[in-house]
């Protein structure tokens, strides 16, 4: 499953490099910030909301496409503390997320323009266990941490506010996939975040 | 069973007073909880034609019931199948399970063990890699084992028979074996009115001789007036456990006692399910001073009461 998303996210970035105009070197574009909420969704479990931050750049492949890098996270999502017949349990994930891709700019106005991303991620997510027993043994922590690939898409606007500025806002859905994928119950983590950034072109 | 808990308006809690409505002899079988030590009140109960087994079990030290946690479990192991016993509400210290079994005369075994894992087999993220395990319990290593006499199969009263009179009596028969000890009854009522339903139980012992046969009056089961609980001892809990087990019951409902207007009820219909058990005695395992372990064959017949 890994390698077929890495093949895919290097197929794609051929795609794009055979799509940009061959005199055309691909240069930085700009850089950007973002910080918004993200919903966390975990199969048979039910994470809280987090917040989230983006950090990254963008490479012009020609008017349309750009090719992007960039490391976000997802910080401290928690279940609700559950109980069952051995004890109470409460989880929380974070998670460091490397997003390498392409973004499909469309400009509606003189300011005003849409886009596209997609790509491939790799990620390095921890989970922490918060264990205890009704008070009739002690109670205990516990943490595992893995590293593995996924994908992610999204969609957003971005304003020129000045030659060098603008503002963005986008919904970006990740799914990291397999996580602890040697363990008997391996799962996807699936975040949907709406976050508000800015961009500097250099 | 959540359909059945869905469609209950109201599920009550009670019972009739045994020694005004319906009477039962003293329990020969089961002996009280140890107030010191280790003690065990265990039931397996294989119902007519089935290859399930129908268990229930608590455990006691110095004459309190003990929740497991923390990775202590209660299994019980039959010829062919091994599960876990699940409490039906945390920390209530009453477990239950069904186990499958082609060969009942091998029995059943319950075993207290220390499986960190398996205790949290049933939560959603790997347990293999995120566990805190505070260690086993002072209970891990109890055993007993538990046999089972002749089955039981009711001849009569024919399966949805129709009563509509309170001063109708049941008559349940069925063939008499010398392997019984003990004969108990179980019942379970589930009156309706429209939308409302309400849902109760008893339990009593019928004697040790196995007459093969029991009369009972539909007004011991059914009374027209108010009535209170009275299936408050654990004898009867755990027996109704095993019943709630046969017929799908909400069995726990059935066991705080609360008063209820049965003449404000304009009741539609009932349906009584009736299991009549047929029980020996087991030994308990080492290290086991008080309680008991049970093994039954039971049958259950339902049947209807529409005044």
């Amino acid at each position: 499953m890994m390698l077929r998303i890495l093949l895919a996210a290097s197929l794609a970035t051929l795609s794009v490099s055979i799509v940009a105009e061959p005199n055309q070197a691909v240069q930085f574009d700009h850089g950007f910030v973002s910080a918004g909420y993200d919903w966390i969704d975990v199969e048979g479990a039910d994470f809280d909301g987090t917040v989230g931050a983006e950090i990254g750049a963008r490479w012009t492949l020609n008017d349309l496409l750009l090719l992007e890098a960039g490391l976000s996270g997802i910080f401290d999502s928690q279940t609700e503390t559950l109980e069952d017949n051995t004890g109470s349990y409460q989880l929380s994930i974070s998670s460091w997320d490397f997003l390498l891709g392409i973004q499909y700019q469309q400009r509606f106005a003189e300011r005003l323009a849409g886009y596209v991303r997609l790509g491939a991620l790799a990620y390095n997510m921890e989970i922490e266990l918060d264990e205890a027993f009704y008070d009739l043994k002690p109670a205990g922590s516990d943490s595992a941490s893995d590293n593995g690939f996924g994908f992610y898409g999204g969609v957003g606007a971005t304003y020129l506010l000045n030659p060098g500025w603008s503002i963005s806002s986008e919904l970006l859905f990740k799914r990291r996939l397999d996580f602890l994928d040697e363990s008997s119950k391996p799962f996807d983590v699936d975040s949907t975040g709406f976050s508000i950034g800015l961009r500097h072109a250099f | 069973m959540p359909e059945m808990l869905g469609r209950f308006l109201s599920v009550l809690a009670m019972g009739c007073a045994l020694s005004a409505c319906y009477s039962g002899s003293s329990d020969s079988l089961r002996d009280p909880v140890s107030l010191e030590g280790f003690s065990a009140t265990v039931q397996a109960d294989l119902p007519a034609g089935a290859q399930v087994i129908n268990v229930a079990a608590s455990f006691y030290k110095d004459g309190r019931k003990q929740p497991l946690v923390g990775g202590d479990i209660i299994e019980a192991e039959s010829d062919g199948d091994a599960v876990i016993l699940r409490s039906l509400e945390n920390l209530s210290g009453n477990y239950r399970s069904q186990l499958q079994t082609d060969d009942p005369a091998a029995g059943v075994t319950f075993t207290i063990v220390h499986d960190p894992e398996a205790a949290r087999e049933d939560r959603w993220y790997p347990v293999d890699e995120l566990l805190v395990d505070p260690g086993p319990g002072e209970l891990v290593g109890l055993s007993t084992s538990i046999n089972f006499p002749d089955p039981l199969v009711l001849d009569a009263p024919i399966g949805n028979e129709i009563y509509t009179d309170r001063s109708q009596d049941i008559m349940l028969t069925w063939a008499t074996s010398p392997t019984t000890e003990q004969i108990r009854l179980a019942t379970v009522q589930t009156c309706y009115s429209g939308e409302r339903s309400l849902q109760w139980g008893t339990s009593a012992i019928l004697g040790a001789a196995d007459t093969g046969s029991h009369t009972i009056n539909l007004g011991a089961l059914i009374p027209s007036t108010n009535f209170i609980n009275s299936v408050t001892n654990f004898i009867d809990q755990l027996s109704l456990i095993i019943v709630g087990s046969i017929i799908e019951a909400y069995s726990f409902g059935l066991i705080s006692p609360q008063e209820i207007e049965m003449e404000a009820f304009e009741l539609d219909y009932c349906t009584l399910s009736l299991t009549i058990f047929r029980e020996i005695s087991n030994e308990l395992g080492a290290g086991i001073s008080g309680g008991y372990a049970i093994g039954s064959t039971s049958d259950t017949v339902t049947v209807r009461f529409q005044p």
